[in-house]
């Protein structure tokens, strides 16, 4: 490790988790739904409104130059980051969701119909399911999904027989936001190629956790959200590869992704503007360029190192309470624990755990298929930062314990 | 923000789920019972996945027996557990009456009168987010009585 990590220097950058929640100091695992903010981010968007404020592309006056050159510092910060060939290859958006569709709508639309296959596979966020399932309506093409095993891992064998000619998109998790199963997305993508299928990657919860290369993970398209990895909500990003970004129709139209417009005739912009209809989340593309800027200065390794000891310490001590079942038991995994403890609600439990200062996630995790292969309503699920400690942990079990025993 | 109603201390909701538990959870009334059934209604709750299905047998305006199934919390079903044993018999308006009390009675704390049996349900009324989870039952069975 070349990066020295120090999570109590960290946690001072982050001035939320100075809080107290029900009188107790507040230990955030809810990381998964939505991570917490350091200073510089805070900083950023606030020093946008205050000092460089107006529209991108648009005005010749010093502010709007000085707003545009933010944004698209922060671009190429992201293209850096994500190792990417170009800038005209990363397109903002409002976050993982919008990107999916933006790739239904203008990608597959035009190139689907009856009797193709979209293929997903069964550990997907509903934002990966749902804009499949309704280009299918729109298109008469079918969904496929691929299986998941007992222990929450992709059945490889399985999906490498569901590939064909008939495929003309696989979309697939990296990170899994329900069970913390890391897929192994080289080998998905190598499997795809051998008949051409073009693979989206939605990449929510990787991003956060560990360093990612779009280059080496040989994707077409790779989605992402601002709000889980630091940056603020309301912005995010598609990355793909130019080709297939100049072949595809624009999906919103207005302005900014123009560059002449008559009533019989417009001409779009040029790449990644083409995407880009209206006026985006600027100070939301500021505040993601500082989060960037941040991670980079932390180092994505420190980081997976630092949030892996703390995945390890707490499946350990998990696993110890009685009652206490995981969900998700991936040989490869990142950030997440999902569980149900005796036959307490996760609902219930989530409330009482709140009174301990414990914030965690409990419901279906915007995953429900997941839910019902492990045939569970509903799970509790503590997710990681880079913020969190072991310390944390303990104070998780002991809650964990202290709310058993009112149940009983 | 309601700083009137003060968020709950972890006694309140020791004492909330001990009043609820004790009666509703381990021995629900109508759980999966079956009865003479008229009409029923499935209702979700979508932050939690939760499931419940209200069925009532309806005999002119009188709900002669209610019954419940699903997969929920221990507040949902202590709340779907309550009205059914305190529906059966009683008339549609009646239902009608005691359900809008319900709904009000959880997000003001003016209101007091209301059936003695309900009143362990409005210390729900400090935890905002879990006030669903006791009108879900009751909206159901209003949902089912509107077919
Ligand atoms: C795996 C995964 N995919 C997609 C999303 C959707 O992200 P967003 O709501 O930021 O568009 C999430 C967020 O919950 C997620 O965890």
């Amino acid at each position: 490790m070349s990066v020295q990590f120090n999570v109590e220097k960290v946690r001072h950058d982050f001035p939320i988790l100075t809080r107290q929640v029900h009188g107790k100091p507040l230990v955030y695992f809810d990381n998964a739904a939505s991570v917490q903010r350091p200073l510089a981010v805070i900083e950023a968007t606030d020093d946008f409104y205050r000092m460089h404020n107006a529209n991108v592309h648009r005005g010749v006056h010093l502010l709007s130059q000085e707003a545009t050159d933010l944004y698209e510092a922060a671009r190429r910060g992201l293209t850096r980051f994500i190792n990417a060939p170009s800038e005209r290859e990363v397109i903002f958006t409002r976050g993982t969701t919008e990107s999916i569709n933006l790739v239904a709508q203008s990608f597959l639309r035009p190139r689907i119909g009856p009797g193709d296959e979209i293929l997903i596979t069964h550990m997907e966020h509903h934002s990966n399911i749902v804009p499949w399932q309704m280009l299918c309506e729109q298109t008469g093409a079918s969904l496929k999904v691929a299986p998941i095993n007992q222990r929450g891992e992709l059945e490889l064998d399985a999906l490498e027989n569901m590939l064909s000619e008939r495929v003309k998109l696989l979309g697939i998790v990296h990170v899994s936001n329900a069970l913390g199963t890391v897929n192994p997305i080289e080998k998905v993508v190598q499997m795809a190629k051998r008949f051409d299928i073009p693979v989206l990657v939605d990449g929510a919860q990787a991003m956060p956790h560990q360093q990612v290369d779009v280059q080496a993970l040989g994707c077409d398209f790779y989605a992402l959200s601002g709000h889980k990895m630091y940056g603020p909500t309301g912005i995010g990003a598609l990355w793909a590869r130019e080709q297939i970004l100049e072949d595809m129709p624009p999906w919103q139209g207005g302005g900014e992704m123009i560059t002449k417009v008559t009533f019989n005739e417009t001409i779009y912009n040029e790449l990644p503007a083409k995407f880009e209809a209206g006026t985006p989340n600027i100070a939301g593309g500021v505040g993601l360029g500082a989060a960037i800027e941040y991670l980079t200065g932390l180092g994505m390794d420190a980081i997976s190192v630092h949030e892996a000891t703390i995945l390890e310490a707490a499946t350990a001590k998990l696993s110890a309470v009685d009652g206490l079942r995981i969900i998700g038991t991936a040989a490869h995994k990142a950030g997440v624990i999902s569980f149900t403890l005796g036959d307490i609600h996760p609902h219930d439990l989530g409330t009482v755990i709140d009174h301990h200062g414990v914030a965690l996630r409990t419901g279906h995790h915007c995953a429900m298929p997941v839910m019902q292969f492990f045939k569970v309503p509903a799970t509790a699920r503590v997710s990681f930062g880079l913020y969190n400690t072991l310390e944390e942990v303990d104070i998780l079990i002991d809650a964990l314990e202290q709310s058993r025993e009112m149940f009983s | 923000m309601n700083t009137e109603n003060k968020p709950g201390s972890i006694d309140d909701l020791a004492q909330l789920y001990r009043k609820i538990i004790l009666r509703h959870s381990s021995n629900p009334v109508g759980f999966q019972k079956l009865i003479k059934e008229t009409c029923r209604h499935e209702l979700f709750n979508p932050l939690c996945g939760d499931r419940i299905v209200i069925m009532l047998q309806l005999e002119g305006q009188i709900i002669e027996d209610a019954a419940f199934d699903g997969e929920s919390c221990a507040i949902c079903r202590a709340s779907a557990s309550l009205l059914c044993e305190q529906v059966p018999a009683g008339g549609i308006e009646e239902f009608t009456h005691t359900q809008q009390w319900l709904e009000r009675a959880l997000t003001s704390s003016e209101e007091t009168d209301g059936p003695p049996a309900l009143q362990a349900l409005l210390g729900v009324r400090k935890y905002p987010s879990r006030i669903k989870c006791v009108t879900l039952p009751w909206t159901a069975a209003a949902s089912a009585l509107s077919q």
